[in-house]
């Protein structure tokens, strides 16, 4: 052979190992733990079986927590079926001033902790809510607070994903051909009545897409019943697998896997209407993509402002407000005034509680550490999915949806089994350690740092690669010093999501954590058990501003950041 | 430079057959066009010369080298092929600079070395001193110019170019068109240029392919398309040429030859001899008619449309025996010609196209 030969033939081995690597990566984040779940279900100590089957769903606490899922996750939808839907079409459909600004505030929920929007709702309507202390109204001390109970549940799901159906429901709506609008106008139907018989009907697959995502959220959904449920002994199939892992240990793994593959079958039924559903929203009847004219509200505009306004207040504000003023009371059911107020709860939890102070650099480092590394990983992955079309991960880029579409208990049984015994032939135990929280932060946040990436690939000229390539230049060299300049905005973008959600979660964490691994979410969460509201408040408080900060970063990084990565934006 | 071969190369994606056989032989230093209606597989083409895609079957040969066959397939950056894309493809993260010396940079070429060879490039295309803009900060024409000489510095074995003046405005394409020539005579390289404008093709190029649903219709040069175009295709396509039914008179050995066409006969050119009584394709250029001179010899005809062009006008006619065909020719004055009025239309020397399709033998 030539050296020009050999040469060729050694690029051609190092872009298969690449390929090949990826796979490997992305397999063994997504389909192994599943795959370990799927099998441990159907056998007991290494022989097939269908004992714990058998044994879950005979069990009458099963299907009240079955029944409790469903009923929390159908009232949710519904609660934000009405106000993501109303919201979403006045604002993309008509005339208000401060659009960007209000769906900023109306979106920022999705950002924070659902555990956090719980808290925060509890300290505005319980006994000890300094709010209504302030306002004279609160209920005795001792009182039960009403939000300790399914409807407190379905109330703060509702509101916890408004924002799902309003993203998909505008995403609709912008697509919307305007001629489709102005046709119906010009042939004298009122705006109304384009609404009644042209938009809604049009709307309905984004619609049902949007519900069924938000069912799925719902459903999977830990914080929310964690925070509202457990006191009221209200029990939902999340929280009941926490509860019996807790409890028994891993002697429950086989029918806590049980319990989780129920819950993941729910969850694909609704991913699987929302996909479909998706795929309806085909307009390509008309070839211009202009936006309509938004409606003119007139004298009505006022008022309506008033109400969204008024809305952002009740959902955002309020709880906001409240979870702050708790951070700063001495102590529990103390009367918050300028003389009370205290940042020692603050000074608790960042200098002087150890697990708290270990949680804040845990969570920084898993969410900093998988943020990087999916952000690595994401930019060669998706060239060969988006460019290269390459088979084998284009099947497993839609395999790397699972972990996140599915609830995250489903990940931690899959996680924990997978990581009980060390790994063979490495001996290496990442059970109780920090490194399984981390193996299951890439594997569930793998997608979130892969589709901005995705899309920006989408996005570039594929031309800019294939100039370089008739310059010489080899992948390695290509992707250097063409493609990940190109594609490092959206990357980072993805990096940021990533960093936002692993930071404020709990889901995953609650079922991993071990003495010295705890979690931000972890630690809320065990300061609440344990009735320390304030500290939780104040930790709570500080994740919020972390949030906000990194938001406003990304806010800068603005134009850069491909179309359609950062939800708010027009 | 290198002459290139394509050696009956196919191309299906999947079921569907984008090229059939083409065979093209380039010589060293030619400048190709490639000429075709939208869709025809012109880019793919060029694609498959640059190494983008593999072939079905066929050989392509770049210089002495087999680049692609079924069972070989060099990738495009070991090819040494040039291609000035139909966006420009400029990096927008790197400088004109940056741009322009990134094969000297994949080459590890010293810093020195780079600025000199870019500096000369950018000369070349009348660019000097803009080595530190950012493409973004450039007009169409000078983005055009910066691929140019990236390409240019590359010092490539063949240079590609597809549709590189579809996105610039009228005006500038003609001075463009005056650089790609002077870049040809300058560098010396084998040029393959793809274009669906006859005009551009026709201005340019040393010969040119025309392209027809995936097959090789006429290679030959701009003037030999014009006069003997080989399928009725390539007919109406050139210089918006009319392609019309007629019969086979007489044809002696030196190609000349004289057919009936409706009422008239005419005389015209052909390919070889033919039997006399055949159906044949006769093409005609607008300039080739004229209304007759005397009144009473050549095709009558009624006048169905007059439009002005600026000048002169252009007339559009149905031969009173076949209603339903539209002729056209220019006439400076109208002078008694108008709508619905009978003409006589003496008929200049035509084709006989020889590949005529839809015909009994
Ligand atoms: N990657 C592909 N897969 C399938 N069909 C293709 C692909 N690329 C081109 N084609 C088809 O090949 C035909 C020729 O395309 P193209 O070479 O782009 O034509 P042109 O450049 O002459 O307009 C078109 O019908 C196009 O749809
Ligand atoms: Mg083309």
């Amino acid at each position: 052979m030539s050296i020009a030969a050999v040469e060729q033939s050694g690029r051609i081995w190092r872009e298969r190992g690449l390929i090949y690597g990826l796979g490997a990566v992305v397999s063994a984040l997504s389909l192994l733990p599943l795959a370990r779940l799927l099998v441990e279900s159907v056998m007991v100590r290494g022989t097939p079986s269908l004992d714990a089957f058998g044994r879950v769903l005979s069990s009458p606490a099963t299907w009240t927590a079955f029944r409790n899922s469903m009923e929390t996750a159908l009232g949710g939808t519904a609660i934000a079926f009405v106000i993501g839907a109303i919201v979403a079409i006045v604002v993309a459909m008509t005339d208000i001033r401060a659009r960007s600004t209000f769906v900023f505030c109306f979106v920022l929920p999705l950002m924070i902790a659902p555990q956090v929007t719980a808290l925060a709702w509890l300290q505005v309507t319980g006994p000890a809510s300094p709010l209504l202390k302030a306002i004279g109204m609160a209920p005795p001390l001792g009182s039960r607070n009403p939000l300790y109970s399914g409807e407190g549940i379905i109330l703060l799901l509702g509101i916890q994903y408004a924002p799902l159906v309003f993203l998909t429901l505008r995403a609709g709506l912008r697509s919307l051909p305007r001629e489709l609008v102005e046709a119906g106008l010009s042939s004298g139907a009122s705006k109304w009545m384009v609404l009644r018989t042209i938009i809604v009907p049009l709307m309905t697959p984004p619609l049902i897409a949007g519900l069924a995502l938000s069912f799925v959220s719902c459903i999977g959904n830990f914080g929310i019943p964690a925070f509202l449920g457990i006191p009221g002994r209200y029990t939902v199939l999340p929280t009941l697998i926490y509860q019996r892992l807790s409890g028994l240990g891993p002697s429950a793994l086989s029918e806590v896997a049980v319990l989780s593959i129920l819950i993941g079958v729910v969850a694909i039924a609704g991913i699987l209407l929302q996909d479909l559903m998706l795929h309806r929203r085909d307009f390509r009847t008309t070839t211009s993509s202009a936006q309509f004219q938004p409606f003119e509200l007139g004298r009505w505009r006022l008022p309506t402002e008033m109400l969204l306004w008024a809305t952002i207040t009740v959902i955002l504000l309020v709880p906001l407000i409240g979870l702050v003023m708790t951070s700063l009371v001495p102590a529990y059911g103390v009367r918050l005034t300028t003389a009370t107020a205290t940042l020692a709860n603050f000074r608790f939890v960042l200098f002087e509680h150890e697990a708290a102070r270990r949680a804040f650099a845990n969570s920084f480092m898993l969410a900093g550490g998988a943020a990087v590394l999916l952000a690595l990983i994401s930019m060669p992955l998706a060239y060969f999915v988006v460019w290269r079309r390459t088979w084998l991960l284009r099947l497993l880029n839609l395999a790397a949806e699972l972990p996140y579409a599915l609830p995250g208990v489903v990940l931690s049984i899959a996680a924990i089994l997978l990581f009980l015994k060390p790994i063979p032939m490495l001996g290496i135990s990442l059970y109780n350690t920090i490194w399984i929280i981390f193996f299951a932060y890439l594997a569930r946040f793998l997608v979130l740092g892969l589709r901005p990436v995705v899309s920006g690939y989408h996005q570039l000229d594929r031309a800019l690669e294939e100039a370089a390539q008739v310059a010489g230049a080899s992948l390695t060299f290509r992707l250097r010093t063409v493609i990940v300049p190109l594609v490092a905005p959206a990357a980072v973008a993805g990096a940021i999501l990533i960093f936002l959600t692993a930071f404020n979660e709990l889901t995953v964490s609650a079922l991993l954590w071990s003495s010295r691994a705890e979690t931000l979410g972890v630690v809320v969460f065990s300061f609440e058990q344990g009735g320390e509201s304030n500290f939780a408040a104040a930790m709570s408080v500080l994740t919020i501003v972390v949030t906000l900060a990194i938001l406003l970063l990304l806010a800068a990084l603005g134009r850069h950041v491909p179309a359609g990565v950062l939800p708010w934006r027009d | 430079m290198a002459r290139l071969i394509l050696d009956r190369v196919s191309k299906s994606f999947g079921d569907v057959q984008v090229l059939q056989d083409v065979s093209i032989d380039v010589r060293d230093g030619e400048f190709l066009a490639i000429l075709g209606p939208s869709g025809c597989g012109k880019t793919t083409l060029l694609r498959l010369i640059a190494g983008f895609e593999r072939v079905t079957s066929g050989e392509i040969r770049i210089g002495e080298k087999t680049v692609s066959a079924p069972n070989r397939h060099v990738p495009p950056e070991d090819r040494q092929v040039g291609i000035v894309f139909q966006s420009y493809a400029l990096w927008p993260h790197m400088t004109v600079a940056q741009n322009v010396g990134y094969s000297q940079r994949v080459l590890g070429a010293s810093k020195d070395e780079t600025r000199k060879k870019v500096a000369e490039a950018l000369g070349v295309v009348g660019l000097g001193g803009f080595e530190d803009r950012s493409p973004s900060k450039l007009s169409g024409g000078q983005r055009q110019r910066v691929a140019l000489a990236r390409c240019l510095v590359q010092s490539p074995n063949l240079v590609l170019l597809d549709e590189p003046l579809a996105n610039l405005d009228v005006h500038l394409r003609a001075s463009m068109e005056d650089e790609f020539s002077d870049f040809h005579r300058r560098s010396g390289s084998t040029m393959v240029y793809i274009t669906h404008d006859q005009a551009e093709a026709m201005a340019m190029a040393d010969r040119i392919a025309v392209m027809d649903r995936g097959r090789l219709a006429q290679l030959a040069t701009p003037a030999e398309l014009h006069d003997r175009p080989a399928t009725e295709m390539i007919a109406s396509f050139i210089g918006g040429g009319m392609v019309l039914d007629a019969e086979m008179l007489a044809s002696e050995a030196d190609g000349r030859c004289v057919v009936r066409l409706y009422d008239a006969d005419v005389k015209a050119r052909c390919a070889r001899r033919q039997a006399p009584g055949r159906l044949v394709k006769l093409a005609l250029y607008p300039n080739a008619l004229s209304p007759s001179a005397d009144g009473r010899s050549g095709v009558a005809c009624h006048v169905t449309k007059l439009t002005y062009l600026g000048g002169r006008f252009r007339v559009e006619v149905a031969p009173d025996r076949a209603p339903s065909t539209r002729l056209f020719l220019h006439v400076d004055e109208v002078g008694g010609i108008e709508q619905g009025a009978a003409l006589r239309v003496a008929v200049g020397e035509g084709w006989v196209i020889p590949h005529a399709e839809g015909l009994a033998a």
